[in-house]
């Protein structure tokens, strides 16, 4: 392989790593390193995309060198403070799978591990075997960076009837998407030389692994024991879903997931150990989203909000939040009202009607999709069992939900992110694509890792509970 | 015997029977129909003619040596049985490559001059069985039946799927829970190759009678752990980490199973990937024709300098879309359709893939009333001879005259 091609992935993970190393406070925690690399290394990717697209616009196969030393810089400079600090403060603790437990919940665990490791091999050689293949990812995703890369340099690209009238630059059905993945893409196009489809679509392996990775460390700080952390990473790296979004890379689906639920992981923190990097880097995180693509933008705004309601005092919550229904409502009723939403404009919204610029607009009446939608979730093999353990884990941990504040604010965020789904499915032309079993499953697979550290709050606690009880 | 221990024993009885009772629940088994067929239609490969490509028999098998000049291959036999007593297919072939997709393929006696199809899953080494009971088209008085071979759609060049394989036999089964069994294994176990739907819903395309494997697992988990409740007698933290444990149990055996999916895929990927060196799998496509239309036009386009702007019109969204795709980083766009007040810039190159919207859409005639037609070197392509469609037409755009 070629030496590029490596820094173009290990970079990524010592420049993030290193300041997501430093928005982790002085005092080091269990799973830190883990939550760490993991979280890193999508980051140092967003990062090292975004040095690609401003300083290789005008040479693409010369964006790995000309972002290389950025990155390179930015990540001593975030180990050299990352060092400093650490003089000062006591080593972490080494092992995670302490001699503690017992052997057969080691054997477990390593079981388990294996497992994982197992799945991402094979997931990484069906990537890196065969071109892109499923339909968005050349038809839509991978057309800005193979043109960028083949031609050289980044044309724009415009639309249809300016391109029509002689407007220079390239046109596609979606040139207005966000660039973000398209420069991703070019960023290891160019360090393995050129526009190699397979070694660019294994970036989808590396994104899954390092929200595992991440996972895994949030959870096990937040006081989920080593093995039932190791269990819910195996279960969510074991959805088929999520896997064939790896296998058959090119879809954008897999990088809003793993962002969001990294923002959803890193807020947890916040929400359990009140560490306020932590916050911004969630923050930052969803601000991201955007970025990826358009309907980011409406994950980004319903994190925001859920984010800011839960920095208001109890006592002014609920005041706020009636007031905000009051208006809303009040809105509604005398005729609509806009609102702007970050990455999407001003959007519209009326009794029957919402309005998003770019769009045709979302006529508001009820579609009778039900069947399909419970068939995606609960019968096809798309989820394994997600769906029927998600309300057993609810109903099982309900103590947890209702004393634990911070479960009860993952658990608001995944209620609101299923309720934007419900309205969208069941009341919106995109009713069609749960009919279809098309877009639908994708849209949940966004959310599947919020969903994740939702099941890892409720869980946070549960075994020491049983033995307390003993 | 201790009550305890009788309690015991009744769970270790129950809990299979439990879970085979919602297998048979599963796979739609006909409570009245016997454990074997009662009758079976039985046929030896040699039994098959082999109608594309080239086959000769061997023994009892029927040995298909090369395929047809559209790189298929068809192998047929005359039945004549009522679809309604045979609704259960075996079939066994040996040394099936991995880049061939397998049909049923089947006529009628109401409608001879129509095949009707059915996917199959990767035949493997072993007897496969399928239920054809779901299959609308499989009714009345059915006349033939074959086996059609093709390289798997979008997924492998045509020219690279096949290899040589031999048909073993075919049977057709009545009614019985030996078939109704085999094939919901097959329906959940079967390897299917990727597809364009792979990355919105996984699961057979097609046709299904059996249930769910998702459902059957849920199932199974309550059922276990109910029956935990009820014949252990565990209650509380007991009886909710008996739940936990079978629901464990239960997402393994299903992610297994969705392993197994993944290391079946993972091997035809191989088998055509595998060999060939990094930098050149770009080119190995499953759609090379469109890849070598792509070629003419682009042949075309830079035959001017600057190149010229290519507008794409196909026989579908798929061909269209691809064309655009394998002609990156030409200036090309899909071409959908032309609107009245739709002007293109002069010189713009327009190009219709296995199309005839060209002279057959009064709308396209408009639009192209003054361009000038071009045909590439290869002047079979165009010469005004509309049958069979040609490949590539283009046409040099002009407003006016």
């Amino acid at each position: 392989m070629a030496p590029d091609y490596l820094l173009a992935w290990l970079l990524p993970l010592a420049a993030g790593a290193g300041a997501v190393r430093l928005a982790q406070g002085r005092a080091p925690w269990q799973g830190a390193t883990s939550a760490a690399l993991g979280t890193g290394w999508i980051v140092g990717v967003f990062v090292a995309a975004t040095i690609a697209g401003l300083t290789g616009r005008e040479a693409t196969r010369d964006a790995f060198p000309g972002a290389w030393p950025w990155l390179a810089g930015i990540a001593v400079v975030a180990w050299a403070f990352v060092a400093w600090r650490a003089r000062t403060v006591p080593r972490a603790r080494g092992a995670d799978i302490s001699a503690a437990a017992s052997s057969s919940v080691r054997i477990a665990w390593w079981l388990l591990l294996a497992l994982v490791m197992l799945r991402f091999g094979l997931l990484a050689w069906e990537a890196s075997l065969r071109p892109v293949f499923p339909w968005d990812a050349w038809s839509a995703w991978a057309v800005k960076p193979k043109t960028w890369m083949l031609l050289g340099h980044a044309e724009p690209f415009i639309d249809f009837a300016a391109w029509l009238d002689g407007a220079p630059g390239h046109t596609t059905a979606t040139w207005n998407y966000p660039e973000l993945l398209a420069w991703i893409e070019v960023w290891f196009a160019s360090a393995a030389g050129g526009w190699n489809e397979p070694l660019v679509d294994l970036a989808w392996c590396g994104a899954l692994a390092a929200f595992a990775l991440a996972a895994y460390g949030y959870w096990r700080g937040s006081g989920v024991r080593a093995l039932p952390a190791m269990v819910l990473v195996y279960a969510l790296v074991s959805l088929p879903l999520l896997d064939a979004h790896v296998a058959l890379a090119g879809y954008a689906d897999l990088w809003i997931a793993v962002t969001l639920g990294l923002a959803a992981l890193a807020w947890s923190r916040w929400l359990v150990q009140r560490e306020q990097a932590q916050w911004w880097l969630a923050l930052v995180l969803a601000a991201c989203l955007p970025a990826i693509k358009l309907e980011g933008a409406v994950w980004l705004a319903l994190f925001a909000v859920v984010m800011v309601l839960e920095r208001i005092p109890l006592r002014w919550r609920l005041t706020i939040v009636g007031a905000l229904a009051f208006a809303f409502v009040g809105g509604i009723a005398t005729g609509g009202f806009s609102m702007p939403v970050p990455g999407l404009g001003w959007v519209g919204l009326a009794w029957g009607r919402i309005a998003i610029p770019g769009m045709p607009p979302f006529e508001l009446r009820w579609h009778a999709v039900g069947e399909a939608t419970l068939a995606s979730l609960f019968a096809l093999p798309n989820w394994h069992l997600l769906w029927y353990a998600l309300p057993a884990l609810v109903l099982w941990r309900r103590r947890a939900l209702r004393d634990d504040p911070a479960a009860r604010m993952l658990g608001l965020l995944v209620l609101v992110q299923l309720l934007v789904l419900f309205v969208l499915f069941f009341f919106t032309m995109a009713a069609a694509w749960a009919q279809d079993y098309t877009s639908a499953n994708r849209l949940v697979l966004q959310i599947v890792p919020c969903v994740f550290v939702f099941a890892a709050a409720l869980l946070r606690g549960a075994g020491r509970q049983a033995s307390a009880s003993r | 015997m201790t009550g305890r221990r009788w309690r015991v024993v009744a769970f270790v009885l129950a809990a299979p029977a439990a879970a085979f009772a919602l297998l048979l629940w599963a796979a739609e088994v006909r409570w009245s129909a016997p454990w074997s067929p009662a009758t079976q239609r039985n046929l030896a490969g040699s039994a098959f003619q082999e109608v594309f490509g080239q086959g000769r028999t061997r023994g009892a098998t029927l040995v298909v040596e090369a395929a047809a000049d559209d790189h298929s291959t068809l192998q047929v036999a005359a039945v004549d049985i009522d679809a309604d007593d045979f609704a259960v297919l075996r079939y066994r072939f040996a040394e099936f490559p991995r880049t061939l997709e397998l049909s049923l393929v089947f006529r009628v006696a109401a409608a001879p001059d129509d095949v009707q199809t059915v996917s199959l899953p990767w035949p493997g080494g072993d007897d496969t069985t399928f239920d054809l009971s779901a299959v609308p088209s499989w009714k009345g008085r059915v006349i033939e039946i074959g086996f059609a071979e093709f390289a798997t759609a979008q997924l492998v060049p045509p020219e690279r799927g096949f290899a040589p394989f031999r048909l073993e036999r075919a049977s057709l089964w009545s009614d019985s829970w030996r078939g109704d069994l085999a094939a919901l294994a097959t329906d959940w176990f079967g390897a299917w190759p990727w597809s364009q739907r792979s990355v919105h819903a996984l699961g057979r395309e097609g046709d299904s009678r059996t249930r769910s494997i998702v459902v059957f697992a849920a199932l199974a988990t309550a059922a276990l752990a109910l029956l935990a409740v009820m014949l252990l007698g565990l209650r509380g933290r007991r009886a909710t980490a008996a739940l936990l444990a079978c629901a464990a149990l239960a997402w393994l055996v299903l992610d297994l199973r969705w392993q197994l999916g993944l290391q079946q895929r993972l091997a035809a990927t191989r088998a055509l990937y595998a060999g060939t060196p990094l930098d050149e799998r770009n080119a190995l496509v499953g759609d090379r024709e469109i890849q070598q239309a792509a070629e003419r036009v682009r042949a075309l386009a830079e035959a001017r300098v600057p190149p010229q702007r290519v507008l794409v019109h196909a026989s579908s969204g798929y061909a269209l879309l691809r064309l655009v795709w394998h002609l990156l980083p030409l200036d090309a766009a899909a071409f959908w359709l032309p609107l009245p007040s739709l002007t293109v810039p002069d010189g713009t190159l327009v190009v219709f893939y296995e199309n005839d919207d060209w002279y057959a859409n009064p709308a396209f005639r408009r639009f192209l009333a003054h361009s000038e037609r071009l045909w590439d070197a290869d002047d079979a392509i165009m010469q005004g001879s509309f049958d069979p469609v040609p490949a590539i037409v283009a046409f040099r755009y002009r407003h006016g005259p």
